[in-house]
C-alpha cells in the first residue's frame, strides 16, 4: 500500500504493507534519529512528532500517519545551524550517549510550543515518556529550561561553577551543629554560628536551576590549565544532537540478511534432537545454525585481558541449556519476519532435568548438576560437582586471634538481588566481508579489542582476518563488556558469505544477555573497646548463574572493595561463586562493589548503633586516609594475572571534606529534631536521613592499558585515535581535552575518533573505570612526544639553537625571545618545506596504581509506615574523583550513576516464576525512574590532585553506583529505627520488615 | 507453511502480519468493516494498547476519521467520546481534578498522547486508576453495533468486555462528577502503576461509591465492608494478603479525605 507523508515539511509518499510500524519506515528510509528502544513504546526512543504532537514511531503503524505530518530532528537544524533546543542540550551538557537525545529534543519542541515558560514539573512530564539510563535527567531538564528562556529572547545563563568554602568534620562547632550542643543523640539542632567564624558554610548548597557546572571545592595546589578542568561542550554532541547515523544501526548493506534467535524455554535441559529441516525449506532462510553444525569451542565470554579468567564452561551452541533464555539456535533470513517465522520450524526435542536458582540451595548436596560435562574436568572450575565455580580466599593478619581479642563481635547477613543493566540500545552487530575477505564486525561493545580476539577462535579465523569496528554505541554500564552476539553474526556471515544483522529484543536484552550477580554476605566484626575494628570477616556466596564469564573477578572485587574502606588489622575473604539457571550475570558498572558497600555500609551503621557511637565518628575512626596501605589488594587480583605485587597506598582522599559537604548539604541536623521527622497531617510517615561511604578504584592495576597515536594535518589540527571506547561517559571529549591542553590548542583542534581494531591502537576497553586515568595518560604521553617534535620543528624555523624552553600555546609555538610560529606553519613546514617529516607518535600506558576515588552518599526518604512505601525524596554525592578533566560530564556521571544506583536500591529486580522464566522483561514491570518521578538529586566535586592521575585525576564512573542502597538503608532506619538487609526497598518488603520488628518489640 | 511473505527484502518487521488497514470515513463503516465474518479484524484508536498485541488479527479498522473525540460538559457530568485522547482529559480545565490526576497516571506523556478514553475501556488494564475513577463517576458506557446502540455501566461492560462489545465499538462514556472525591495509591515509586490503588467519591444524595486498583482482574466497585473477602491475585510486587491489607489501609484513607 502507499502512504503520503508530510515528512519535515516536505510532501512524500511510501510503499509501505498494513503491518509496518512508522519505526521501521521511516528508518528504511534513512530518518536514523528515530531508535529502536523496544516494540512497545516502553522506552520513547523511536519518539516522532505527529501533528505535533510527541507519539511512539514503534507502536504506530505507518498506515496511521497516513495523510499527517510527521517530524523528526532530521528537520530542525539547518546546515550548521542548529535550533536553539539542540544549542541547549549541548551547552547544558545534556547528552551522554545521545542515543535517545533526539526523542528528547522533539519532547521539548512539543513542549515549548505550547508553554513558552515552563515549569520544572512541566518540563518533567514532557520528557516522561523517555527512559534515560545515563544523565539521571538532570541536564536534560536544565537543557529545556535553559531552552525555553533563550526562546523567550533572554541571554543563556552564566557557566562558572559555584565555589563550595571547605569545611571539617573535626571542627568543634561543626560537630555542635550537627550533633546537638550537647552533643547526645536526642538534643536539639545546635546553633550556627554567627558569620565569619570558623564553621560558615552558607545553606545555599541547595540545587538552584541555571547553574551547570557542579559545585566544588577547589584544592590549593592544582595547576593552572586552559581546557583540561574547563566545562568544555562535548565533542562528538552535534552528530548526536541532530541524529546523525552513527549508531551501529545506522548502517545500510546491500543483501543484508537479518538473524534472530532461539532460545532454551527451560531451566536446565539436555537437547537429544533438533531438526532444522523446515526451517531452512522456508522461502528466505539462508542459515539455520545450532550445536550440531557449529564447532565445539570452549571460551569464557567476559570481555578481559589475555587469558580469560577460567573456567571456559562456555560452547557457541551446546546440547544442554541451562536457563531460560539460553541459546539453541540462530537462523539468518532475508528479513525479520522470515527469521521469527523460521523459528518456529526448528524442532527441538528437550530432556528437561531439575533446575536450581538460589545459590544457597545450590551447594547443597545433591543439587542438579549445571556443569557435568566431560570437557569440565581439568577446565579450572573449582568443585563443578557442587556448582562451585570458584573458591576465594583471602586473609591478612589473623581474624580468628582478632575475635578473640575483640571486646565486642557483631555477624550479620545481607542479600542483594539481580537487575539488569538496560542500556536503552540493546545488543546489535552486523558483520560481513570485506574486499579483502576480511571479516568486519560492527558491534556495540565496550571492549572492541577483546571481542577480536575472543571471537577468532570460535569463528575459526587468526586475528588478523577480523576487523573489529566499535561505531557510537547507546550505553553500555558493563552488558557490553562482553564478547555476546559476535561470533552468531560472525558464523552466519561465514556460512551465507552475506552481511547479517542481529539486534536484541528488549525481552532479549533482560533475558538472553548478562545481569549483574545475586550475593548473600555476611560480615563478622570485632572492635575494640574505643571502637576501632580489630577483625572482620566477609563470607560470600555469589550467584554467576549457569556461567561463570565475569563471575571470578566480579567477586574478587567485592571482596577487594568490602574490606578496603576500614582499616582493620586481620581481615579474611572467603567466597564461593556458584552456578545456578538464572539468567547470567556479568559486568555491570560498580562490578562487585555495589554488593559489597550495601552490606559493608549498613553493618557498619548497625555495629555503631550497637556501640552507642554516632555513626559519622565511628566510621571516621576507621577509615583509610592518606597513607594507610590498602593490604588486602595483592591477595584479590584478577585470578591467574596476580597482577597486584605490592601493598598500594592512598595517596589522595578528600573523604572528610565529602562527608563534611555531604552534611552541609542534605542538613544533617535535622536528624535531630522530631518536629521534621513527622508530616503534619499525615500520620503514617516518618521522614530520616541516611549516609554511606563510598570508594572504589580506578582501573585494574598492571592489566589495563590504552594506546593512543596523535598526528598533525595541514592546518595544525590534529588527529587522535584511540582504543578507548566512548560508550556515553564522554570520554572522547576527556581524551580530546588531555591532548588540547598538552598541544596549547583549543578542544576544536583535535579530531578523535574511536575505535577501531584496524585504525586505533590497542586498548581494553571501557571497564573498571579507566579510561581517564589509563587511557588519558596514554593520551597525555602521546601528546607531550607531539609538542617535543613541534617544538624542535619551530626551533628549526626560527633558527634556535635548543627547543626545551619553547612553549605551546594559543596555537602557536612561543620562543624564550618573544617570537612564535603558528602550529599551522609548523605542520606546512614539516609536511612540505624542509626535512619532510610527519609529527605524530604513539605511546601507551598501564598503571601499578589503583588510585581510589571517595564519596559521601546522602539520601532523603519519607517512609509511610503502614504500607511499607518508600519515597525517596533527595539524593546529594560529594565525591573525590581528583580533578574532574571536565566538571560537567563528570558530574553527569554521578547524576546518572546515582539514579542507576537508585533503581538498584530501591525498585528494580528480576523476578521468575518456579520455572526460572523472567516475570518482568519490560520497563514498567521492571521499574527503572522515570524524569518525571526524580528525587531531587545534586553532585558536590571535592577536588584532590591525585600525583599518578593525569592532570590530577581519578576515576569518577563507578563510585556513584555504591552509594545509594545503603544509604537509604540508613535513612529509613533513621525514619522508622528499622534494619533491612535485603534489597530492593519495595512496599511489601519495608511493610514486613516494619511489621516483624513491631511484633519482636511486643 | 505460513502465509505469504509479500514484505520487501531488508524490511524489518515485529508487527505480526496484517494483510490489510482500513481507514472508514464514518461510525457505519467502521462497524460493516468489523461485521465481515471470517476475518479477524481489530480496532485500532491509538495504538498504545492494541498495537503491540496484534497476533492473530488479520486486518485493522482505524478510527481516527469517525469524530467521536467531543468532551461534554454538563452540571455535576460529563460525557467523553471514546476518542478523546487521554492527553485531552488532562489539558481539560473543565474536568474534575481526580479525573485529570488519574488521566496524567494512565501513563508518560507519549503514551496519554497517544492512548484513548476507548482504549483504555476496552482494553482495560488491572491497574488503571483511570478506570477505576470512571467506575466511581458512575460511567456509563454506549456499544454501538449495527443493530443498534446498547447503553450499560462501566462495570457491567468491564465484567464481560468482548462479550459486552458484541463486535461493535465503544462511543462514548458518562460520568456523573459530583460530589466529594479522594484518592491514594501505594507503588513501588511516585509515577509507577499502583500495586493498590483506592479511588472514592461521595455523590451528592450521600452515597459512596469506592473503587479498588490491584485487587482484581480490573478494577472494581466495592463496599467497603467486603474488602475482607477479597480474595487479590498476587505477583512479586504484592501478595494477596499484602494487597487486601493494603486495601484496607488506603480505603480507610480516601474515606477520611471525603
Amino acid at each position: 500500500m502507499e502512504i503520503t507523508l508530510s515528512l519535515n515539511g516536505e510532501e512524500r509518499t511510501f510503499s509501505t504493507d498494513p503491518d509496518e510500524s512508522l519505526l521501521r519506515l521511516l528508518r528504511r528510509h534513512g530518518i536514523f534519529s528515530v531508535r529502536f528502544g523496544s516494540d512497545t513504546g516502553e522506552t520513547g526512543a523511536a519518539a516522532v512528532l505527529l501533528d505535533g504532537r510527541l507519539v511512539n514511531a514503534d507502536i504506530l503503524l505507518a498506515a496511521q500517519a497516513d495523510g499527517h505530518a510527521v517530524e523528526t530532528v532530521e528537520g530542525m537544524a539547518h546546515g550548521l545551524d542548529l535550533h536553539p533546543i539542540q544549542e541547549a542540550f549541548i551547552r547544558t551538557g545534556a547528552i551522554q550517549s545521545g542515543y535517545s537525545t533526539p526523542a528528547m529534543v522533539l519532547a521539548a519542541r512539543e513542549l515549548l510550543e505550547k508553554t513558552p515558560t515552563p515549569t520544572e514539573e512541566e518540563v518533567r512530564d514532557a520528557l516522561s515518556g523517555i527512559l534515560d539510563r545515563e544523565t539521571g535527567y538532570v541536564r536534560p531538564v536544565q537543557a529545556v529550561l535553559e531552552a525555553a528562556a533563550v526562546l523567550r529572547g533572554e541571554d543563556p545563563s552564566p557557566m562558572e561553577p559555584t565555589i563550595l568554602t571547605p569545611i571539617s568534620i573535626y571542627d568543634q562547632d561543626f560537630l555542635d551543629f550537627f550533633r546537638g550542643k550537647d552533643g547526645g543523640e536526642d538534643g536539639a539542632p545546635g546553633e550556627r554560628p554567627p558569620e565569619g567564624e570558623r564553621f560558615t558554610p552558607e545553606v545555599d548548597t541547595k540545587t538552584e536551576v541555571g547553574v551547570r557546572p557542579p559545585k566544588h571545592i577547589v584544592a590549593t595546589d592544582v595547576p593552572e590549565t586552559k581546557v583540561v578542568g574547563q566545562p568544555e561542550t562535548k565533542v562528538d554532541a552535534v552528530k548526536l544532537v541532530k541524529g546523525n547515523p552513527a549508531f551501529t544501526d545506522d548502517f545500510e548493506m546491500r543483501g543484508m540478511l537479518y538473524a534472530k534467535l532461539l532460545t532454551s524455554p527451560h531451566a536446565h535441559a539436555r537437547i537429544l534432537e533438533i531438526d532444522d529441516a523446515e526451517a531452512r525449506a522456508l522461502p528466505g532462510v539462508h542459515a539455520v545454525i545450532h550445536y550440531k553444525n557449529i564447532p565445539r569451542v570452549r571460551y569464557a565470554s567476559g570481555g578481559q585481558s589475555y587469558p580469560n579468567p577460567r573456567p571456559y564452561d562456555q560452547v557457541s551452541f551446546d546440547d544442554k541449556v541451562r536457563y531460560v533464555g539460553d541459546r539453541v539456535a540462530a537462523v539468518a533470513a532475508e528479513s525479520v519476519a522470515i527469521a521469527e517465522e523460521a523459528l518456529k520450524f526448528i524442532k527441538v526435542e528437550y530432556e528437561e532435568l531439575p533446575a536450581v536458582f538460589d545459590e544457597r540451595e545450590a551447594i547443597k548436596e545433591g543439587a542438579p548438576v549445571i556443569h557435568d560435562e566431560p570437557e569440565m574436568e581439568g577446565a579450572g572450575a573449582y568443585d563443578p560437582e557442587h556448582n562451585i565455580s570458584h573458591y576465594i580466599e583471602a586473609e591478612v593478619g589473623d581474624v580468628e586471634q582478632g575475635f578473640a581479642q575483640a571486646e565486642h563481635v557483631f555477624e550479620q547477613t545481607y542479600r542483594v538481588h539481580q537487575v539488569q543493566q538496560c542500556p536503552i540500545e540493546p545488543h546489535i552487530a552486523i558483520s560481513y566481508w570485506d574486499a579483502d575477505e576480511r571479516l568486519v564486525i560492527r558491534t556495540s561493545t565496550q571492549v572492541p579489542f577483546h571481542v577480536r580476539r575472543m571471537v577468532a577462535p570460535l569463528l575459526g579465523l587468526p586475528v588478523r582476518r577480523i576487523r573489529v569496528i566499535k561505531p557510537r554505541i547507546g550505553g553500555g554500564f558493563g552488558v557490553k563488556q562482553e564478547m555476546l552476539i559476535e561470533d552468531i553474526v560472525g558464523h552466519l556471515t561465514m556460512i551465507t558469505g552475506r552481511p547479517v544483522r542481529l539486534e536484541l529484543t528488549r525481552e532479549e536484552e533482560f533475558v538472553s544477555s548478562r545481569t549483574r550477580h545475586p550475593q548473600t554476605i555476611t560480615y563478622k566484626t570485632g572492635v575494640d573497646a574505643e571502637g576501632a575494628l580489630v577483625a572482620q570477616q566477609m563470607t560470600v556466596l555469589g550467584n554467576t548463574g549457569p556461567y561463570a564469564t565475569h563471575g571470578l573477578t566480579v567477586q574478587t572485587v567485592t571482596g577487594l572493595r568490602g574490606l578496603s574502606t576500614y582499616n582493620c588489622p586481620n581481615k579474611r575473604f572467603d567466597c564461593r561463586v556458584v552456578y545456578t539457571n538464572i539468567p547470567v550475570p556479568g559486568a555491570y558498572r560498580g562490578y562487585g562493589a555495589p554488593q559489597a558497600l550495601f552490606a559493608l555500609e549498613v553493618h557498619m551503621e548497625e555495629v555503631a548503633e550497637a556501640l552507642g557511637m554516632d555513626v559519622i565518628a565511628f566510621k571516621a575512626k576507621n577509615w583509610v586516609r592518606v597513607g594507610d596501605p590498602l593490604d588486602i589488594a595483592p591477595h584479590l587480583g584478577e585470578g591467574e594475572a596476580e597482577n597486584v605485587h605490592e601493598i598500594p597506598i592512598i595517596l589522595s582522599s578528600g573523604l572528610e571534606e565529602c562527608i563534611a559537604q555531604g552534611m552541609e548539604a542534605i542538613d544533617w541536623h535535622r536528624r535531630q529534631d522530631p518536629e521534621w521527622r513527622r508530616v503534619p497531617g499525615k500520620p503514617h510517615l516518618r521522614r530520616g536521613l541516611g549516609m554511606a561511604v563510598c570508594m572504589h578504584g580506578t582501573a585494574i592495576p598492571n592489566l589495563d592499558m590504552g594506546g593512543a597515536s596523535i598526528k598533525i594535518n595541514d592546518d595544525g589540527s590534529f588527529n587522535l585515535l584511540v582504543g578507548a571506547t566512548d560508550l556515553g561517559t564522554g570520554s572522547d571529549t576527556v581524551l580530546s581535552q588531555i591532548a588540547a591542553e598538552v598541544l596549547g590548542v583549543p578542544l576544536q583542534d583535535i579530531i578523535i575518533y574511536s575505535s577501531d581494531t584496524d585504525m586505533t591502537p590497542f586498548d581494553t576497553g571501557a571497564y573498571a573505570s579507566s579510561t581517564t586515568y589509563i587511557s588519558g595518560t596514554a593520551v597525555k604521553r602521546a601528546a607531550e612526544a607531539v609538542r617535543e617534535q613541534i617544538k624542535e620543528r619551530a626551533a628549526l624555523m626560527l633558527d634556535l639553537k635548543e627547543w626545551s624552553n619553547v612553549v605551546l600555546g594559543d596555537r602557536r609555538a612561543h620562543a624564550p625571545d618573544g617570537r612564535s610560529v603558528s602550529l599551522e606553519d609548523i605542520a606546512l613546514h614539516s609536511l612540505h618545506q624542509q626535512d619532510q617529516r610527519q609529527i605524530m607518535a604513539t605511546a601507551s600506558f598501564v598503571s601499578g596504581e589503583s588510585p581510589p576515588p571517595f564519596a559521601g552518599q546522602f539520601a532523603e526518604v519519607e517512609v509511610d509506615t503502614e504500607t511499607g512505601q518508600v519515597t525517596v525524596t533527595k539524593l546529594i554525592m560529594a565525591v573525590d574523583c581528583g580533578v574532574a578533566i571536565n566538571p560537567i560530564t563528570a558530574a553527569g556521571q554521578v547524576e546518572g550513576g546515582m539514579t542507576q544506583a537508585l533503581g538498584y536500591a530501591h525498585c528494580e529486580e528480576m523476578v521468575y516464576d518456579d520455572q526460572g522464566a523472567l516475570l518482568n522483561p519490560h520497563f514498567g514491570p521492571y521499574k527503572i525512574y522515570r524524569a518525571d518521578e526524580m528525587p531531587e538529586m545534586d553532585v558536590i566535586l571535592v577536588q584532590t590532585v591525585e600525583p599518578s592521575g593525569p592532570f590530577g585525576a581519578k576515576a569518577v564512573a563507578e563510585i556513584p553506583k555504591d552509594g545509594v542502597a545503603p544509604a537509604l538503608a540508613s535513612a529509613i532506619h533513621d525514619a522508622t529505627g528499622v534494619w533491612i538487609r535485603e534489597i530492593p526497598f519495595t512496599p511489601e518488603r519495608v511493610s514486613r520488615a516494619l511489621q516483624a520488628a513491631h511484633e519482636n518489640e511486643q | 507453511m505460513p502465509a505469504t511473505f509479500s514484505r520487501k527484502r531488508g524490511d524489518i518487521v515485529y508487527m505480526p502480519h496484517l494483510q490489510a488497514y482500513h481507514r472508514p470515513e464514518n461510525l457505519e463503516q467502521a462497524l460493516q468493516l468489523l461485521a465481515r465474518e471470517g476475518v479477524r479484524s481489530a480496532v485500532v484508536a491509538g495504538g498504545t494498547r492494541i498495537v503491540p498485541t496484534l497476533k492473530g488479527v488479520d486486518e485493522v479498522v482505524d478510527l481516527q476519521r469517525i469524530g467521536l473525540d467531543e468532551q461534554r460538559h454538563g452540571a455535576d457530568s460529563l460525557s467523553l467520546g471514546a476518542l478523546v485522547r487521554v492527553q485531552s482529559v488532562v489539558d481539560d480545565e473543565r474536568a474534575p481534578d481526580l479525573l485529570r490526576e488519574v488521566a496524567r497516571r494512565e501513563g508518560p506523556n507519549t503514551m496519554r498522547n497517544q492512548g484513548t478514553i476507548g482504549g483504555a475501556i476496552v482494553a482495560p488494564r488491572a491497574e488503571s486508576e483511570l478506570l477505576a475513577a470512571l467506575l466511581v463517576y458512575d460511567a456509563a458506557v454506549t456499544v454501538q453495533t449495527l443493530g443498534g446502540a446498547h447503553p450499560m455501566s462501566l462495570s457491567e461492560f468491564l465484567a464481560d468486555v468482548q462479550g459486552s462489545l458484541r463486535g461493535g465499538i465503544v462511543t462514548d462514556v458518562a460520568l456523573q462528577t459530583g460530589g466529594a472525591t479522594a484518592h491514594t495509591r501505594v507503588a513501588r515509586t511516585p509515577q509507577d502503576a499502583p500495586i493498590v490503588a483506592a479511588v472514592a467519591r461521595r455523590d451528592g444524595e450521600g452515597a459512596l461509591h469506592l473503587a479498588l486498583c490491584g485487587v482484581g482482574e480490573r478494577p472494581l466497585l466495592i463496599a467497603p465492608e467486603e474488602i475482607d473477602d477479597l480474595q487479590p491475585p498476587a505477583d512479586f510486587r504484592g501478595s494477596s494478603a499484602y494487597r487486601r491489607q493494603m486495601a484496607r489501609v488506603l480505603t480507610e484513607r480516601v474515606l477520611a479525605a471525603l
